[in-house]
């Protein structure tokens, strides 16, 4: 079976590399979805996603013949996909390192494990985007990718002990920012 | 926590309406820097425009240059220095210095007037640039002529050395450091 689509994905990059334009169709219907799904929690808002989303296909195709077969297809588009959310964050990492300069203490204490939050998909992808650029970075490449935080300093090129700091500040937002949305959902029901 | 990073990595939302023929558009206009096209095409000949333009600049200076230095007028006008007197006492030997000084540029004055007479004769521009050349006589102070000179005393009264040696009054330091006494 996996060999099947293994001979499937081939073929189908075969055709991508060779320009057929119905082979690029099948390839963008079949992960434009997960595509647009990194791009978005890496971005700012909506505007920002689609960006990304352009360029990341682009690299895909311009360099489809670069992909060996050996790893899986799906994980070299993923990566593509994160590395150029993290290109992004580089290029503008002067300006975003003033928005970061934030008070530490305002969300230690709402460190606090919380079960019963209740919130669409919608809704969390809404809170991931309003986390400061940074967070949001730290907090995907950490929680979502699974990054240690010594390769997301190198990636970032930041002190290891920052990308902590911004990974722990990145949760205490969240988890405030969810906190808010199920008492105003509560608020309403009542 | 681990559930909302669950949650994101298993979000893939629809992508937007119209995103792929945008990314299409985006392939087919990305092209290589050397492919031919209009706009680059425009840059080109812009640039090769004002390539042109610089160079006929340049080209023009330098033949304006070469015409001048060809059509400048040979230089006719001799300017006189005067001598300037120096301001010394009448009896010293720079008085005589500038004395003699001031006769030597008075004969180069006269060679040289000789010299643009002489040239006058050859050549008509010349003669005719000359002539509004006014030539001013150098000023020769009056120097008197009398010099007076101080007998210097030959006789010098050297000091005689006095070879006095002070002895320190009872043992040096250092015999009393060897005896230890």
């Amino acid at each position: 079976m996996v060999y099947a689509i293994r001979m499937e994905e081939k073929t189908l990059i075969q055709a991508c590399i060779r320009g057929d334009k119905s082979a690029q169709h099948l390839l963008y219907k079949k992960f434009s979805s997960l595509v647009y799904g990194i791009c978005l929690r890496y971005a700012k808002n909506k505007m920002e996603a689609e960006d990304s989303m352009q360029e990341v296909f682009v690299k895909i195709y311009n360099h489809l013949k670069d992909y060996q077969s050996a790893g899986s297809f799906e994980g070299w588009i993923r990566r593509i996909a994160v590395n150029t959310a993290i290109t992004g964050y580089r290029k503008n990492l002067k300006g975003r390192l003033e928005d970061e300069i934030d008070d530490r203490s305002e969300y230690a204490t709402s460190l606090v494990e919380h079960h019963d939050v209740d919130y669409t998909m919608e809704e969390l992808m809404l809170c991931v985007q309003a986390l400061p650029d940074g967070y949001r970075t730290v907090f995907n490449l950490y929680a979502v990718e699974g990054y240690k935080h010594k390769e997301i300093a190198e990636m970032l090129e930041i002190d290891v002990n920052t990308s902590k700091s911004q990974f722990s500040r990145a949760k205490g937002h969240l988890q405030k920012a969810l906190l808010d949305l199920s008492a105003r959902k509560i608020a309403l029901e009542a | 926590m681990n559930k909302i990073a669950v949650d994101l990595k298993n979000f893939s939302p629809e992508a937007p309406v119209g995103m792929e023929e945008r990314i299409q558009t985006a392939l087919s206009t990305k092209k290589s820097f050397w492919a031919f096209s209009w706009y680059t095409m425009n840059v080109y000949v812009v640039a090769l425009i004002g390539a042109g333009v610089m160079a006929l600049v340049f080209w023009n200076r330098g033949d304006n240059n070469t015409l001048a230095q060809n059509q400048a007028p040979v230089a006719t006008e001799l300017k006189v220095i005067p001598a300037v007197a120096a301001n010394v006492s009448t009896n010293s030997d720079a008085t005589l210095n500038a004395e003699a000084d001031v006769k030597t540029s008075a004969v180069a004055t006269t060679r040289r007037r000789k010299t643009v007479q002489e040239e006058t004769n050859t050549s008509v521009l010349v003669v005719e640039n000359c002539q509004s050349v006014s030539i001013s006589e150098p000023v020769i102070p009056v120097v008197v002529e009398t010099v007076e000179v101080q007998k210097v005393p030959e006789e010098i009264e050297v000091p005689k050395k006095v070879n006095e040696v002070v002895r320190p009054k009872g043992r040096s330091l250092r015999l009393t450091r060897l005896t230890g006494k």
